[in-house]
């Protein structure tokens, strides 16, 4: 089963990055979507169907953390798991995250396995 | 203490340029000359929750390499008007990823640190010669490009 995927960055590089590592990564992918930071995301999210959002951490406007606190607040995105990738080198904020409602988290860097990984496990998808 | 963060650093390295951009290493004997198109990209940290330090990552490389580094990661660049923004993009966000790969390993000891946003200039030569002949750099030969990486920081007493 394809999936639609939102990805959220404020660089525009790293959003093609992410993308390219989803590409290699092999999940079957119906759409992928793109925002530059949380308020763009959550416009989205009331636009689109998403079926899950792979957001960074600092980012203008709205930041991973207010984007998450933001999803859990709204009943129509509460379901759509959140997962940060960031390179953010504190576990406390990262624990902090999790608390707050995100799913999973992903280091940079990270390999196209661990991100097919974190999908398979949240979303039960399976590759072609 | 800039020891402990130096120690770590060719491994955080390492780890970023091969996973990121499927770039290698190797160690240069000889501080590298001034290449064309270079720049230096920094990004500042501090402690966070009232620890008293504060530290520096900085990066010495050709705009050349930043290329390289997208068109690794993103494939070849189809407008060329764009290629001097996708330099300085990926270089960054490499730095950015460095830091993090870096201080998670310096954060295993209880530190808490807050990153800033990378920050790209054009190297002077004088800004080069300094770090590229200072001993606590890194320097490297990135498959054929130039790099060099530093690692600084201060507690306050």
């Amino acid at each position: 089963m394809a999936c639609n995927i939102l990805i959220v960055d404020d660089s525009a590089t790293t959003r093609a990055m992410i993308k390219r590592v989803i590409k290699m990564s092999g999940v079957p992918v119906d759409l992928m979507l793109e925002a530059p930071d949380g308020r763009v995301a959550m416009q989205v999210l009331e636009q689109q169907p998403v079926d899950i959002v792979l957001a960074d951490l600092h980012m203008p406007e709205m930041t991973g953390l207010e984007l998450t606190r933001a999803m859990q607040n709204n009943p129509a995105t509460k379901p759509i798991p959140i997962v940060i990738i960031s390179a953010e080198p504190n576990m406390s904020t990262i624990e902090t995250l999790k608390r707050e409602g995100i799913r999973g988290h992903l280091s940079k860097p990270f390999t196209p396995e661990a991100l097919r990984n974190c999908l398979t496990e949240l979303l039960g998808v399976i590759h072609a | 203490m800039p020891e402990i963060l130096n120690a770590l650093l060719p491994e955080a390295t390492a780890q970023t340029l091969e996973l990121m951009a499927f770039v290698a290493a190797l160690p240069l004997d000889e501080p590298p000359e001034l290449p064309p198109g270079a720049v230096i990209t920094r990004l500042r940290f501090r402690g966070a929750g009232g620890e008293g330090l504060e530290g520096c990552v900085e990066m010495g490389t050709s705009e050349a390499f930043g290329q390289m580094l997208a068109d690794n990661m993103l494939g070849p660049g189809e407008d060329e008007s764009q290629g001097h923004q996708r330099s300085q993009d990926a270089l960054k966000e490499a730095l950015n990823i460095l830091c993090g790969t870096l201080l998670r390993q310096f954060c295993s000891t209880g530190k808490v640190v807050e990153m800033s946003l990378p920050q790209i200039q054009p190297a002077s030569a004088e800004a080069w010669t300094e770090l590229t002949r200072d001993e606590q750099s890194l320097l490297l030969d990135a498959d054929g490009h130039v790099l060099v990486v530093r690692a600084n920081y201060k507690e306050a007493t």
